[in-house]
């Protein structure tokens, strides 16, 4: 499954501005931003068992 | 006694009740208490000296007349610069709201209004309550009453340094993710975050929907259990405010805690901290069998994805509250806020959801941990109070940042909601307070009062005003 938090300012420039960051800010953030969401990432292997006992309550509705 | 700052809530409310001390004198001493000091410690951004006073005569002719309304009647509270309060400016801790000033009070102030407190003022913050060191650029740095040239702590830091310092007799502070304990635990004073929806929070300037709580910060256990009595309840005004049933938090304060089972989780919370403050726990964890508590160390593997699942959802509610001001006037806003700003505008959806999910799994396991013990203890800061110039401190031979580190240990328990309190166990080779917080099951505030009383009792660190 991909993971859509890969935000750069080359596809995402308008809301980059929007956010008031400008080109400096931006090289302190998207560092901030990569090292928050790799965090994350390491939830998916938390929350397996509880993917997979949803899955397996969804079957059973079914 | 020659300095009135120096009683507690509940010493000064005793000789109040009996007639034997005036509210106009009680309040006149925080008065001079602040002009002599804050020029030191930059607590307050605003003092309500008219109003105080004036509220101090009223409070005097009630009770001279027989209708004292309580333990806080003509008692000196100050606000964090949050609580909405009707006529008086209400910064944030902001320019961009250097010059609000609310139509009504928020519902915590309007019951402290009504139990007989004086709001003596507002109080420093780190700006939005967003930040840890209270470091405000806008009004200065709140200093630490311990050492003037170290941080308090944030974000409720002025709160923190005016009850250390004798300011007031009692605070407001808010915590999403640590913003009560981790000022009270470094200037050395006793912060509780209540259960979240035990506490209104209408009229309290929001930082994160799903986080934030407000609570008291106190010299004194009993006159933090006192201040939570006062400001407790259901508020149909709070979407997120709970019906369960209200406890008299000083009731149980002196029962025997022989016999209770506490757990000190050893993962996550002793990974990364001083190792004085390693052994003042271990101190802590002493004084609890001496009490004959008993004290197991456990260990929870799943503490380390907390700073994940806070840091995505604080920062995420945090930029979703502000999007108009990161919008139209970023330039306003100082820039560690701002920072922290744009990064949560920038988290995905998907994140935020797996950390709201993962959240949901954290907390059932930490619940479970509750069938087998009653409180769980850990410490609230991994340091003293770092000095305000610096960005980094050492911790076992390695730099770690000031502001991360600050929230470390007290971002799980704003993932639970679960009430927790912090208190001082003693002092670092530097002078400087270090504390442990206790958390209970949900709304069960009494037990932690009961617990933290009984340990204050055995312990030398209670009520202590450092010289300024």
């Amino acid at each position: 499954m991909p993971h859509n938090n890969e935000l750069n300012p080359d596809t995402h420039t308008e809301c980059i501005s929007k956010l008031s960051i400008d080109a400096e800010q931006w090289a302190i953030l998207e560092p901030l931003v990569k090292s928050a969401s790799n965090s994350v990432k390491m939830l998916d292997q938390f929350l397996k068992v509880e993917t997979e006992s949803s899955a397996i309550f969804a079957l059973g509705k079914v | 006694m020659d300095n009135l700052y120096e009683l507690s809530i509940s010493e000064a409310s005793s000789l109040l009740k009996r007639k034997e001390l005036s509210p106009v004198d009680l309040v006149a001493s925080h008065l001079l208490r602040i002009q002599e000091t804050d020029d030191h410690l930059n607590s307050f951004i605003t003092v309500l000296s008219d109003t105080s006073k004036k509220n101090a005569a009223q409070a005097e002719k009630q009770i001279l007349a027989g209708e004292w309304k309580g333990d806080l009647h003509g008692i000196p509270i100050g606000l964090k610069d949050l609580y909405y309060t009707k006529g008086i400016p209400t910064t944030v801790g902001s320019k961009i709201y250097k010059d609000f000033i609310p139509d009504f009070d928020a519902t915590v102030v309007s019951k402290l209004s009504e139990a007989g407190a004086i709001i003596i003022g507002k109080l420093q913050m780190h700006e939005f309550a967003l930040g840890t060191t209270s470091h405000n650029p806008h009004y200065g740095p709140a200093r630490n009453p311990w050492n003037t040239e170290c941080v308090t702590g944030g974000s409720s830091g002025g709160s923190a340094s005016s009850v250390s310092a004798g300011q007031c007799m009692g605070a407001l502070g808010s915590d999403t993710g640590g913003s009560i304990r981790i000022p009270s635990a470094l200037c050395g004073i006793v912060g509780m975050k209540p259960t979240f929806g035990r506490v209104s929070r209408y009229g309290v300037f929001p930082l994160s929907s799903s986080l934030d709580t407000v609570g008291p910060m106190t010299r004194t256990v009993e006159d933090n259990a006192i201040m939570l009595n006062a400001i407790s309840g259901h508020d149909i005004n709070d979407s997120f405010s709970s019906e369960h049933h209200l406890s008299d938090y000083t009731s149980d304060i002196e029962k025997d805690i022989s016999g209770i089972k506490i757990a000190n989780p050893q993962t996550f919370f002793y990974d990364v901290i001083d190792e004085e403050v390693v052994w003042l726990m271990e101190k802590a964890s002493e004084h609890f069998a001496s009490l004959g508590a008993n004290v197991d160390r456990i260990e929870v593997p799943i503490l380390e994805h907390t700073l994940a699942i806070s840091g995505t959802i604080l920062l995420t509610e945090a930029a979703e509250l502000h999007s108009e001001n990161i919008r139209t006037k970023a330039e306003l806003i100082g820039s560690d806020v701002k920072s922290r700003l744009q990064q949560g505008s920038l988290t995905s959806g998907v994140d935020y959801v797996k950390s709201q999910r993962a959240r949901t799994v954290y907390n059932q396991k930490v619940n479970n941990l509750f069938k087998i013990y009653d409180i769980l203890m850990a410490p609230t800061v991994a340091t003293g109070a770092p000095p305000i110039t610096d960005t980094s401190v050492e911790i076992n031979g390695v730099q770690e940042l000031i502001a991360p580190l600050m929230a470390r240990l007290t971002r799980p328990q704003n993932i639970t909601g679960l009430p927790t309190i912090s208190l001082p166990i003693g002092f670092t080779s530097k002078g400087l307070p270090v504390s442990m917080q206790l958390t209970a099951p949900a709304f069960q505030e009494a037990k932690l009062y009961n617990v933290a009383n009984q340990y204050e009792k055995v312990s030398t660190f209670k009520n202590i005003i450092p010289p300024i």
